[in-house]
C-alpha cells in the first residue's frame, strides 16, 4: 500500500466532518513537534535508518537459452581417479548463480569490505570451483579451500590479480585478497576444464540471483545509478535508475539484452 | 616426437579420416551453436619452435646442426553420446625441415569410444587409445610437459584396444588388451604386427600427492615378414617382449617430481634375450604464477647380449646419459613460452668403430592451447 496515496484518499473522503479533520491535523502537528524536540538526535539516525532499509531494487533476470548450455568435461588424458561423469543435462536455474547484479556510480560510493564475519570462499569440490561466479567488493579475501581428495593447483594470471596458491590437500585452504576491481579468471592447473570467475567490484551494492531468478539489493542510497547485469558469456547488460528514498524499484532484466528486454517501473 | 610406422596409404586413410571428422564437427559448431556447445568439443594445441642441435648426435642432431623450425599442431575433439558415454579423435599435423627439406606429416593418435561410471569409480575406452604403460603420457602435450624434449621413457603408443580403469580408496588400476607393442620407433628398428597382449597398471596414494606405479605387459614385437629369417619351426609370435614399469609422482607446493623406471626384456631369434633398462626423474619448481623451471635427467642402458644387431643395428651395450634444463613463462593461462638446453652422452663399451658423438640442442617453443566452444560460447570482457 502507498501510504501517501493512503493519505490522500482519506482526505478526499466527503463524509468526513471538517471539525474532525482540523482536530486530527492539530493533533499530529503538536504530537510530530514534540517527538522531533524530545528525541532529535535518535530521530535523524532512525530517519536514516528508515531511508536505507526501505530503499532498494528487485526484479527478475531471465536467462535465454543460449547462455544455459553446459560445457563438456572431457579429458584426453584422463587421471588415475576419473573425473566426475560429464553430463549434458541443462541446468537452467544453475545459471542464475552465474549471473551478477549490482549498481554502478559515478558518484563516489561507500566502497567496504564483505563483513569480516562473512567467510567468502571459492572451494573445490568434485573438481569443480563452487561457486562458479562469486562477486565481491574490493578489498575482500576469499579463502580457497580444497575439499577433494586429489590436488588442485589454483592460478589466476588476470591483470586485476595474479596467483598461484600450489598444490595442498584436502583440508587445507589458501586465500586470496584483491585490491582491484575487475574480472579475475581462476583455473586449475592440473585440471584444465575446471574454471572459475570472481568479479571484483567497487561497490558494495550486488547481488546473485535466487535459484527462481528473483534478485533485490536493498539498503542503496538515493541517487541515480546504472544497473548492470553481467555474466561471462553476454555483453553487459545495463539501464540508468533513478534510486529514491523509501521506494523499492522493480526492474526485470533478460540476459543478454535485446530491445525492451529490460522492463521496470 | 612418436612417429608411427604407418604404411604410406594407411596414413592418407588415416588422413582423411581425421580430417573428415574433424571438418564434420566444424560444420556442427557453426550451424547449431546451441547443440555443439552442449555435445561437442574441440580443442587443440598449436606449437611453433625454433631449434639449433649439434650436427652428429644420433638422438639430437636435427636439419644438419643448422637453425631450424618446426610447427604443430594437435586437435582433438570429443562427442558426447549420452551421459557418461563419449567419442573422441585426437590427431596430430606436424611441418618441419628436420631432414634438411620441408615435410609434413599428419597422424590419427586416438580414436576410442570412452564410458565413464556415473560415480566416476570407473571408465571404460575401446578403440585406438593409450596404453597403461605410458604412466605420463599427458605431458605428450606441450602445455603438459616442463621441457620442450620429451623422455625416451614417456614416448606415447597408442594401439588399437579396449581398456578398464578406475580407481577406489588408495588404489588405482588399468588394464587392456592391446595390439601392438610399447615400442619407442626413435630406438628401435622393428616394426611390430599387430597381435594381442594383455597390458595391466596398477597404483597406490598413500596420501595426496604421493603416487607409486607398476605396470606390466608381454606379447610379440615382431612381424610375419621376418617369419623367412626366423629359426626353423618358429613363428615371430613366438618372441615376446616383456616390460615392467615402475613410476612416481610427488608434488607438493610449488614443487613437482615424477620419475620412471623400465625394463624391457626382448626374447631375440638365435640369442637369448635382450635387456633395455631406462629410467629418467623430472624435476619442476613454479617461482612465480607465470615463471618456472624444469630438469629432466634420464640414462638408458642397453645390454643387448648378441641380439642388439637384430633390434637396434648395434652390437655393443651401451648407456645414455641424457639431461634437459628449461624455463617456463606463461603469457596467459593458454600461452606458454619455453626455453630448454638439453644434451646427451654416450658411454659404449667395447668401443665401437664407428663414432660416436655426444650431443646437445637449444630449443624454444611457443605453444598455445585454444577451444574453440569458448569462442562461440564466451564473449570477451
Amino acid at each position: 500500500m502507498n501510504p501517501k496515496r493512503t493519505q490522500q484518499s482519506l482526505f478526499d473522503d466527503q463524509s468526513c466532518p471538517a471539525s474532525i479533520k482540523a482536530q486530527a491535523v492539530s493533533f499530529a502537528v503538536i504530537f510530530w513537534l514534540t517527538c522531533s524536540l524530545m528525541w532529535l538526535p535518535g530521530l535523524v539516525s532512525a530517519e536514516t535508518e528508515f531511508s536505507t532499509t526501505s530503499t532498494g531494487i528487485r526484479g527478475e533476470v531471465r536467462i535465454k537459452k543460449n547462455l544455459t548450455a553446459q560445457r563438456m568435461r572431457f579429458r584426453l588424458y584422463p587421471d588415475f581417479k576419473p573425473a566426475p561423469p560429464p553430463t549434458a543435462e541443462e541446468k537452467r536455474e544453475d545459471e542464475w548463480q552465474n549471473v551478477v547484479v549490482y549498481l554502478e556510480s559515478t558518484a563516489s560510493m561507500p566502497v567496504m569490505a564483505n563483513d569480516d564475519t562473512e567467510q567468502l570462499q571459492m572451494a573445490q569440490l568434485g573438481e569443480t570451483f563452487i561457486p562458479h561466479v562469486l562477486p565481491v567488493v574490493v578489498g575482500s579475501t576469499i579463502e580457497f579451500p580444497n575439499q577433494d581428495p586429489i590436488f588442485h593447483n589454483v592460478f589466476s594470471l588476470s591483470g586485476t590479480k595474479t596467483f598461484d596458491l600450489g598444490r595442498y590437500p584436502k583440508g587445507e585452504s589458501r586465500s586470496v585478497t584483491f585490491e582491484q576491481s575487475g574480472i579475475v579468471p581462476v583455473f586449475c592447473h592440473l585440471h584444465s576444464d575446471m574454471s572459475a570467475i570472481i568479479v571484483v567490484l567497487e561497490t558494495p551494492f550486488f547481488t546473485v540471483p535466487g535459484p527462481d531468478g528473483q534478485y533485490q539489493i536493498d539498503n542503496i542510497p538515493p541517487g541515480t545509478y546504472t544497473l548492470v547485469a553481467w555474466h561471462v558469456r553476454s555483453e553487459r547488460v545495463e539501464r540508468q535508475v533513478e534510486v529514491i528514498a523509501g521506494q523499492v524499484l522493480e526492474f526485470d532484466i533478460t540476459v543478454p539484452i535485446e530491445d525492451d528486454d529490460i522492463t521496470g517501473h | 616426437m612418436t612417429i608411427l610406422r604407418d604404411t604410406s596409404s594407411q596414413s592418407n586413410a588415416v588422413s582423411r579420416c581425421l580430417i573428415t571428422w574433424l571438418l564434420a564437427l566444424l560444420c556442427n559448431l557453426a550451424s547449431a551453436p546451441t547443440f555443439a556447445q552442449e555435445r561437442f568439443l574441440i580443442q587443440g594445441i598449436i606449437d611453433g619452435e625454433l631449434y639449433k642441435t649439434g650436427d652428429d648426435s644420433g638422438l639430437l642432431s636435427r636439419n644438419g646442426g643448422d637453425l631450424s623450425v618446426l610447427g604443430r599442431l594437435q586437435l582433438w575433439s570429443a562427442f558426447q553420446i549420452s551421459r557418461g558415454w563419449q567419442f573422441y579423435a585426437m590427431g596430430e599435423f606436424e611441418t618441419d625441415d628436420a631432414s634438411g627439406e620441408r615435410e609434413t606429416e599428419a597422424e590419427l593418435e586416438q580414436i576410442a569410444f570412452r564410458y565413464t561410471s556415473p560415480s566416476a569409480a570407473y571408465f571404460l575406452e575401446a578403440g585406438k587409445i593409450l596404453s597403461p604403460l605410458n604412466a605420463h603420457s599427458n605431458r605428450q602435450l606441450s602445455t603438459q610437459n616442463p621441457l620442450i624434449g620429451q623422455s625416451y621413457l614417456y614416448s606415447s603408443s597408442y594401439p588399437w584396444g579396449f581398456q578398464a580403469a578406475g580407481s577406489s580408496g588408495y588404489l588405482d588400476y588399468r588394464a587392456a588388451l592391446l595390439d601392438r607393442p610399447d615400442i619407442n620407433p626413435e630406438l628401435s628398428s622393428i616394426d611390430p604386427d599387430p597381435a594381442l597382449r594383455p597390458a595391466f597398471g596398477f597404483g597406490v596414494t598413500p596420501f595426496t600427492g604421493l603416487r607409486f606405479g607398476v605396470s606390466y605387459t608381454k606379447g610379440p614385437y615382431l612381424n610375419s615378414q621376418l617369419n623367412s629369417t626366423l629359426p626353423q619351426g618358429t613363428d615371430w609370435r613366438d618372441f615376446d617382449l616383456e616390460i615392467v614399469g615402475f613410476d612416481l609422482q610427488f608434488s607438493r607446493g610449488y614443487f613437482e617430481l615424477n620419475g620412471q623406471l623400465v625394463v624391457s626384456k626382448y626374447e631375440v631369434p638365435y640369442y637369448e634375450s635382450s635387456d633395455y633398462t631406462g629410467y629418467y626423474l623430472e624435476l619442476k619448481y613454479t617461482w612465480t604464477p607465470r615463471f618456472y623451471g624444469a630438469l629432466r635427467f634420464q640414462k638408458l642402458e642397453t645390454d643387448y647380449g648378441n641380439g642388439g644387431d637384430y633390434l637396434y643395428g648395434a652390437d655393443e651395450p651401451g648407456r645414455l646419459t641424457d639431461l634437459e634444463v628449461g624455463l617456463g613463462y606463461r603469457f596467459s593461462p593458454n600461452i606458454l613460452l619455453k626455453v630448454a638446453y638439453r644434451t646427451d652422452q654416450w658411454s659404449v663399451n667395447p668401443e665401437p668403430d664407428y663414432p660416436i658423438s655426444n650431443g646437445h640442442s637449444v630449443a624454444l617453443q611457443l605453444s598455445w592451447f585454444f577451444d574453440l566452444g569458448s569462442w562461440f560460447m564466451e564473449k570477451p570482457q
